[in-house]
C-alpha cells in the first residue's frame, strides 16, 4: 500500500452519521488538527459532532491532519482535504471548527486550511469559503492565531451552536453574518478588534474598530447543568487502534483545587457535576451501542468526585458479567483512592502515580498544590502495604520563586518514599522486594488566566541547568538505585511559552515556519526548532519577548476575553503565591475568583 | 459451545488489518449480547479465533473465526444478532454451531487452502490470462519462496490446487495455512513473470478449505 492505515480515513466506523444530500442545509466539518487517532480519543469532538447532527437541517463530518505519507499524494494528484463521512472536499462546506487542545498544533491548523484549499488568512476568504472557527483550551489566549480564524467560540461547545447556527441561516453574507455573530455572548470575531502597540512591544491599546461594532469583551459561556446537555452516548468506535481505545465518561467539569500553575484549574470553575443517575444512565447505554469493555472516568480530580464510590459500586457490580475494565486517572493518592483502586480490581498493580509537582514545601504551597509531604509519604505507604511496588512521580522545573534547594528537595522526597518503602519488615515488602520509583519532570509554562501569567518563563539554559543538578543530586542520593530520572528536552517547552502568552504579532511567524516546512510540531521527531527559529528572525520578532515577565498594569493579550475568573483575583492569588500563602479550595470555601456570577456548580451548594 | 462463523469484508472495509478485525467482532459479540465465554486467568479475553489473516486491501466472501458461547443459542439467533450490529461491508454469511462430542479443532488449524478470485486493472492484462494454458500444460513449476526459515522450493503443480479463467478474471485455489501460505500476487505474478501488485489487481478471496479424506472441503462443512 501507497498509504499507511488507510482505515484512518475510511470514515464508516460504527456509530458514524451519515446523511444525504437534501437531508441537511448546513455542512459543519469538526476537525481535530493532528493524526486520526489522535483527533478520535478526543471527548469534546465527539461532544460537539453528536450534538450537531442531532440536528435536522446539519450534517457534521470529522475531518483529521492527513499523515505525512498522504500529504504529498493529495498534493500531487491535487485532492483536497475531505470530510470523512462524505469523503467531500471541506472547501464546499459552510463551517470549518477547529479545536485547538495544544500549542504545538498551530502548523497543523495552516496544514488543514492548505490543504483544503480555503485561504489561510480570513481577510482572504470569500463567500465560497467555509466559516473557520476555532475553539478548545487555547482560544482562552486566541491572538497568536486571530488572523487565521473568522470567529473564535470562547466556551464550552454545548452553549451557543444552535444560535450561531440558526443565525447563519438567516444571513446573506459571510460579513453580516460575522458581524452578527459577534454579538452571540461566547462569540469573538478577531477582525472586528483592533490592536496597537507601544515602542517596547507591549499592548497600547485594543478594542472593536468601530465604537459598538462588537463588545468590548468577550464572555466564555458554560454549561449550567450538566445533566441537561447531550452527551455521546453512541460514540463512534474507530476500527484501528486510537490513543484512548475505550469509552470515555465524563463525569464533572472544572476543579476545586486552585493549583496556581493549573489553567484548566481556573478557566473551566467552577466544578460542576452530572448525577450518578444520569452517569449510570449514560454508562449503560454506552456499553450497550459500543460494546467497549474498557472505560475511563474522566475529570480534573477523580478523588472528587462526592459519588465516586456509587458509580464505581454500578461499574464493578451490574456490569461484571460485561467484564469492564475501568481506569481512573488524576486520583489522589489516600486510603479512599486505594480503597477503589482495589475495587475495580487494577490487580495489575503496576504503578501508581503522584504529581507532587514541586519538591519542597515551600514551594507546593506557593503553586497551592494543597499536599503536603506527610501526606504523600502516608499515601504511598499505605499502597506499598497495599501491594504497589512502582511509584511514578512528576514535578515541574521553572516555577516562580524557585531556587537550587527546590530542585535538590525533589531528590529528597525521592529518597523519602523510597526509605518509606524500606521501613517495611522485609517479609511484609510486595514482590520483588525493593522499589522503583520513577521521577520525570517537564518546564512549567506560565499560561493566561492563571496567578502565573505574569511571571517570567525561565529560559532554556536554566532548565537544563535545573536537570542536571536534580540528575547530579539524585545520582548520589541514598537510594539512588530505586530511582530512575526521566528528563527532556527544552525547546518545545519554549515554543509553548511563546504562544501560550503570545499576541497578533505571531501569526506572521506562524504561517512562515508553516512555509519552510514545519508541521506536526507536537511530534518530536517531526519537530524543526531550528526552522521556527528562523521564522522569527525573518520576521524581526525576538521570540523571548513572549517569555518576560509582565508587570501587573500591561495590557494582555488576552485581557478582552472575560474567562469568569477575575484579574484581580489572579492578582490577589499571584501575590499570595509570593508569600507562599496557600488558598482553600472551593469545597473549604469560596475564595471570590469571580465565577459565582455564572450562577452554577459548586456556587450554589452547600459546602461540606 | 462453540460456533464457526463464515463472514465477508467486502468494499472499504477491505482496508481494516487482521488486528483491527479482531477488535471489531470482540466489540460486535457484546454489542449483539451474545453470552461470550472468556479465558480464564489474570488478563480474561474472549474466546474468538480467526481462520486465517487476510492482507490489507484483499476483499473477501470467505472469512471464518471460531466463537465460544456460554451456552447454546442457536444458529440463526447468532447469526440475526451478529448482522443487527455489523458494519457496512460485514456480512455473516453462515453459522454452523459445532457439535461438542469431541474436542474440536479450530479453524485456525484447519486450513489447508483459499481460493481467490482476481480481476486484472492492468492495461495488459492479456499475457495474464495466458499463464492459465501455461500451468496446464506444465508438469512441474518451481517457485522459490522467502518464508521465516529461509528459501524455500515450491512446486505449484502440487500447492496451487486450481487456476482457471472465467468472465475475465482468473479464479485461482492455493495452498494456505501453517504448512505452506502462499500468497495469490506472488504466485500470479512469479506465473506472469513480472510484478503485479495489488494495485492493479483487485483481489477477493471466496472460501477457505480444510482436508477431508483427500478432498478440499468448505471450512464451515469440516464437522458434518
Amino acid at each position: 500500500m501507497e498509504v499507511e492505515k488507510p482505515s484512518r480515513y475510511l470514515g464508516n466506523e460504527i456509530n458514524s452519521i451519515h446523511k444525504s444530500p437534501g437531508e441537511y442545509e448546513i455542512r459543519f466539518a469538526m476537525c481535530f488538527p493532528d493524526v486520526y487517532e489522535i483527533g478520535m480519543s478526543h471527548l469534546g469532538l465527539q461532544i460537539i459532532y453528536h450534538m450537531l447532527n442531532m440536528r435536522k437541517d446539519t450534517f457534521c463530518e470529522r475531518v483529521f491532519s492527513p499523515w505525512t505519507d498522504l500529504i504529498p499524494i493529495m498534493r500531487s494528484e491535487g485532492i483536497g482535504l475531505f470530510g470523512l463521512e462524505s469523503q467531500e472536499p471541506i472547501k464546499n462546506f459552510d463551517f470549518l471548527g477547529i479545536t485547538i487542545q495544544y500549542e504545538m498544533c498551530y502548523t497543523n491548523i495552516l496544514g488543514i486550511l492548505d490543504l483544503s484549499g480555503i485561504p489561510i488568512y480570513g481577510k482572504d476568504r470569500g463567500e465560497d469559503d467555509p466559516i473557520v472557527i476555532g475553539g478548545g483550551p487555547c482560544i482562552y489566549n486566541p491572538e497568536p492565531l486571530a488572523d487565521f480564524f473568522d470567529l473564535f467560540y470562547i466556551g464550552e461547545g454545548e452553549v451557543c451552536y444552535d444560535a450561531l447556527l440558526d443565525l447563519y441561516k438567516t444571513c446573506k453574507s459571510r460579513n453580516e453574518f460575522l458581524k452578527k455573530a459577534a454579538f452571540i455572548e461566547g462569540i469573538y470575531v478577531p477582525s472586528l478588534y483592533d490592536v496597537s502597540y507601544n515602542d517596547d512591544g507591549t499592548i497600547e491599546d485594543f478594542g472593536p474598530t468601530d465604537e459598538g461594532c462588537a463588545p468590548d469583551r468577550i464572555k466564555r459561556v458554560i454549561v449550567k447543568d450538566l445533566d441537561g446537555v447531550p452527551y455521546p452516548d453512541k460514540p463512534i468506535i474507530p476500527f484501528t487502534k486510537t490513543i484512548q481505545d475505550r469509552l470515555v465518561l465524563e463525569i464533572q467539569r472544572g476543579c476545586i483545587r486552585g493549583c496556581r500553575f493549573c489553567q484548566a484549574g481556573m478557566v473551566y470553575r467552577p466544578i460542576r457535576r452530572r448525577s450518578p443517575e444520569k452517569l449510570k444512565d449514560l454508562v449503560d447505554k454506552m456499553i450497550k451501542e459500543t460494546g467497549y469493555e474498557e472505560i475511563t472516568l474522566s475529570s480534573l480530580s477523580s478523588s472528587d468526585y462526592p459519588w465516586l464510590s456509587e458509580l464505581i459500586e454500578h461499574l464493578t457490580v451490574t456490569h461484571k458479567k460485561d467484564m469492564l475494565n475501568i481506569s481512573l486517572p488524576s486520583l489522589r493518592i489516600d486510603s479512599f483512592s486505594l480503597d477503589i483502586m482495589e475495587r475495580i480490581q487494577d490487580i495489575r498493580k503496576v504503578s501508581l502515580t503522584f504529581a507532587p509537582e514541586a519538591g519542597s514545601q515551600r514551594l507546593r504551597d506557593v503553586i497551592n498544590k494543597g499536599l503536603t509531604k506527610e501526606e504523600i509519604l502516608a499515601g504511598a505507604g499505605e499502597a506499598f502495604k497495599g501491594g504497589w511496588s512502582r511509584v511514578k512521580l512528576y514535578f515541574m522545573f521553572g516555577l516562580p520563586t524557585e531556587e537550587d534547594d527546590d530542585v535538590k528537595a525533589i531528590s529528597e522526597l525521592c529518597n523519602d518514599i523510597a526509605e518509606e518503602f524500606y521501613s517495611i519488615p522485609k517479609d511484609q515488602r510486595p514482590a520483588p522486594g525493593r522499589v522503583d520509583i520513577v521521577c520525570s519532570t517537564s518546564f512549567f509554562v506560565p499560561k493566561p488566566f492563571t496567578p502565573f501569567q505574569w511571571a517570567r518563563q525561565n529560559g532554556s539554559e536554566e532548565f537544563l541547568t535545573k536537570q542536571h543538578i536534580l540528575n547530579k543530586e539524585i545520582k548520589t542520593s541514598r537510594n539512588h538505585k530505586s530511582i530512575k530520572y526521566n528528563w527532556h528536552d527544552s525547546d518545545t517547552t519554549y515554543m509553548e511559552g511563546i504562544f501560550a502568552r503570545g499576541d497578533r504579532r505571531l501569526s506572521a511567524v506562524i504561517e512562515r515556519a508553516y512555509k519552510k516546512g514545519c508541521i506536526y510540531d507536537a511530534w518530536s521527531d517531526m519537530f524543526r526548532f531550528d526552522l521556527w527559529m528562523e521564522a522569527f528572525e525573518e520576521e524581526g520578532i525576538d521570540p523571548s519577548f513572549y517569555l518576560r515577565e509582565r508587570s501587573y498594569d500591561e495590557i494582555l493579550p488576552w485581557d478582552h476575553i472575560d474567562v469568569g475568573v477575575t484579574k484581580e483575583f489572579l492578582r490577589r492569588e499571584a501575590e499570595n503565591a509570593l508569600k507562599g500563602k496557600v488558598t482553600e479550595n472551593c469545597s473549604e470555601s469560596c475564595s471570590g475568583c469571580g465565577c459565582t456570577a455564572y450562577g452554577c456548580g459548586i456556587c450554589i451548594e452547600e459546602r461540606t | 459451545m462453540k460456533y464457526r462463523i463464515k463472514f465477508s469484508k467486502t468494499g472499504d472495509t477491505c482496508y481494516i488489518g487482521h488486528l483491527d478485525m479482531m477488535r471489531y467482532f470482540q466489540k460486535a459479540v457484546k454489542r449483539a449480547g451474545l453470552d461470550v465465554r472468556y479465558s480464564e486467568g489474570f488478563n480474561p479475553h474472549q474466546l474468538m479465533s480467526f481462520a486465517l489473516p487476510l492482507g490489507i486491501g484483499v476483499e473477501s466472501t470467505g472469512e471464518y473465526m471460531d466463537l465460544t458461547l456460554n451456552a447454546s443459542a442457536g444458529e440463526k439467533e447468532t447469526m440475526d444478532a451478529l448482522n443487527d450490529v455489523m458494519a457496512k461491508g460485514i456480512e455473516i454469511l453462515e453459522i454452523r454451531e459445532l457439535p461438542d462430542d469431541k474436542k474440536r479443532t479450530n479453524s485456525m488449524a484447519l486450513v489447508a487452502a483459499a481460493s481467490y478470485r482476481i480481476g486484472i486493472s492492468d492495461e495488459s492484462s492479456e499475457d495474464v490470462f495466458k499463464i492459465v494454458d501455461s500451468f496446464k500444460n506444465s508438469e512441474r513449476i518451481l517457485m522459490e519462496k522467502e518464508t521465516k526459515k529461509g528459501t524455500k522450493t515450491v512446486d505449484l503443480k502440487e500447492s496451487v490446487y486450481d487456476l482457471t479463467e472465467k468472465n475475465g478474471e482468473l479464479l485461482i485455489t492455493l495452498s494456505a495455512g501453517s504448512v505452506l501460505n502462499l500468497k495469490p500476487e506472488e504466485v500470479i505474478s512469479f506465473l506472469a513473470g513480472r510484478d503485479l501488485n495489488r494495485i492493479n489487481m483487485r483481489i477477493i478471496r471466496t472460501e477457505m478449505f480444510g482436508i477431508l479424506d483427500g478432498q478440499l472441503v468448505p471450512l464451515i462443512d469440516m464437522d458434518k
